[in-house]
């Protein structure tokens, strides 16, 4: 249906109803997660593995790791987050899910919404293991608590919208695996930095330095929540 | 290099670059009305171009 | 009105021919002026007749060129103003875009080599003309990407002003990166930056922006042309044909 006529059920249907999609499509995603548990078996190892690489990488000299500390993580997230995103459109693609998804009269935004909670879940809890990754591997003490929350909250929320979203540009396309990675660095440029310096600035105990990194993901974290709910009615569609 | 010679890349990079641009437009403008205008059923190698998206017949609004 | 504007693209021949030698022209005045007429800089040398081309690519890559896909692609998912010719114009002048966007960024680079004695830096905005030329080719590969032309353009469009959207915030947060290091670069020699533009050569810079302005217009007349051709005589069966069996495929072969 038209984005349109789709607002306006939701709409009829009253403002939770878009709210009950999210959440039911997100349960379902994290459903699929947790029965395949790709996420554990594959992409935390990978996670992991790649921490590891970049110490061989970096001539693992103690120093040189703990400073490039916010960065590498960050780096390591958007690998994952890549993966994630990709796997989030693998399992409607492959047994014509995804119409049944378009036919089922959930509402478009809260589709949107639903996979792209889905995939800060799956993220957060891989953070949570990176971070004890980094504290172990590269000699890092955490520090700066409420700054580093508060930028992998905003961070992991505006990767994952920009990506469910280009995500569901890609899907089904035999180009998906080429074709996401290209369309969605332009926009993770941003949030990579700015979760890195924030990060840094937390890690190295200057938090006040980070603060207005924060802001700008919060920015770019609304823009593309507000841009995700208002597309993918659009991207959605079929003609 | 002179300054010269960095001024000679710049300037012929940028003549090739819209040169060969422009011919392939225009080549490829003069091989689609051919076709318009005469032979519909004759497909050269370039005729279907994957490129742009072609429309089926009705989907216009 | 929709099937009339698209059709309208065939008429205006003649426009266009005489569009094609005033672009010719105000090129050759602009050749002249710059590697002839115009003085070398006091600092930079004759290096700063690059400026002359990358000046005007840079504003037609930037502004003119994306500027146009933005609006056409907002036209075009806009219900009341929804038209296969937006998303034609869209396409063309995003590929027109690309090739102006590439030479912006290497005579820029040719440049800066004798100028800052670099190849490239990572200031704001060089930084972000690099990002917005990846969101460039993400645009066209998604253009390229076969299927219903519908839901092609339709997508195409969303990504192009998600584009537009994220320059701001690429830009921005580059600012701010740069801004926290000391700039004890060649950058902040202001003397490379603004060069002495004296009459003459702010004249050339003129005349060379309006030169590749109409270029610009010209080549968007022949390539939506070149769309509209493509889109009517091009393959249309075959491009029918090619989504049915594919869809076939998928259902029969779990692609």
């Amino acid at each position: 249906m038209t984005p349109s006529a789709s607002a306006k059920r939701g709409l009829a249907r009253g403002r939770r109803s878009v709210f009950r999609d999210a959440w039911l499509v997100a349960a379902k995603d994290l459903r699929v997660e947790a029965r395949s548990r790709v996420g554990m078996n594959q992409v935390v190892p990978f996670a992991l593995l790649v921490l590891v690489l970049f110490a061989f990488a970096l001539d693992s000299e103690r120093e040189v790791l703990r400073r490039a500390a916010g960065g590498l993580f960050w780096m390591t997230v958007l690998f994952a987050a890549l993966l994630t995103i990709q796997r989030s459109f693998v399992a409607e693609a492959s047994d014509g899910a995804r119409d049944g998804l378009r036919l089922s009269g959930l509402d478009a935004a809260g589709i949107f919404m639903g996979k792209a909670a889905a995939v800060v879940i799956q993220l957060m809890a891989l953070e949570v293991v990176l971070a004890a990754g980094i504290v172990v591997l590269y000699d890092v003490a955490l520090a700066g608590p409420l700054l580093l929350v508060s930028t992998a909250l905003l961070a992991t929320a505006g990767l994952s919208a920009a990506g469910i979203a280009y995500g569901m540009v890609a899907a089904g396309l035999r180009v998906r695996d080429t074709l996401l990675p290209l369309l969605v660095l332009p926009v993770l440029a941003p949030v990579l930095l700015a979760a890195a310096r924030a990060s840094d600035a937390a890690l190295a105990g200057t938090p006040a330095v980070g603060w207005p990194w924060v802001r700008l993901l919060a920015v770019f974290t609304t823009v593309y929540v507000a841009f995700g709910v208002l597309a993918f009615g659009a991207l959605l569609e079929e003609a | 290099m002179t300054h010269a010679a960095y001024v000679a890349a710049g300037y012929g990079l940028t003549a090739g670059a819209v040169g060969a641009y422009v011919i392939w437009v225009l080549r490829r403008e003069r091989v689609l009305s051919a076709r318009m205008g005469g032979n519909a059923a004759a497909a050269g190698a370039d005729s279907v171009a994957a490129r742009t998206p072609v429309d089926s017949a009705g989907a216009d609004r | 009105m929709t099937r009339t504007s698209v059709e309208g693209v065939e008429r205006g021949g003649g426009m266009v021919r005489v569009l094609g030698a005033a672009t010719a022209l105000m090129m050759a005045v602009t050749v002249l002026l710059a590697l002839v007429v115009s003085p070398a800089e006091i600092n930079q040398g004759d290096s700063v007749r690059l400026l002359y081309l990358h000046v005007p690519t840079a504003w037609l890559a930037l502004y003119l060129s994306f500027g146009v896909t933005s609006l056409a692609s907002a036209l075009y998912l806009w219900p009341r103003t929804r038209s296969r010719l937006w998303d034609m114009v869209a396409g063309a002048s995003a590929e027109i875009g690309v090739l102006f966007l590439g030479l912006t960024l290497a005579v820029g680079s040719i440049w800066g080599r004798p100028t800052w004695g670099v190849w490239w830096t990572w200031d704001p905005r060089l930084t972000t003309t690099a990002v917005l030329m990846v969101a460039y080719l993400g645009y066209l590969a998604v253009r390229t990407v076969p299927g219903d032309p519908e839901v092609t353009a339709r997508r195409a469009a969303v990504v192009a002003l998600a584009a537009f959207v994220d320059v701001p915030l690429i830009h921005q947060s580059v600012e701010w990166w740069r801004s926290q290091h000391q700039p004890a670069s060649i950058l902040d020699d202001s003397r490379l930056l603004d060069p002495q533009i004296t009459g003459l050569m702010g004249l050339t810079l003129l005349v060379s922006v309006v030169a590749f302005t109409l270029l610009y217009a010209w080549l968007m007349c022949h390539r939506v042309r070149v769309a509209n051709l493509e889109r009517t005589a091009g393959g249309e069966d075959l491009a029918r044909a090619m989504v049915e069996r594919h869809a076939e495929a998928e259902t029969a072969g779990r692609l």
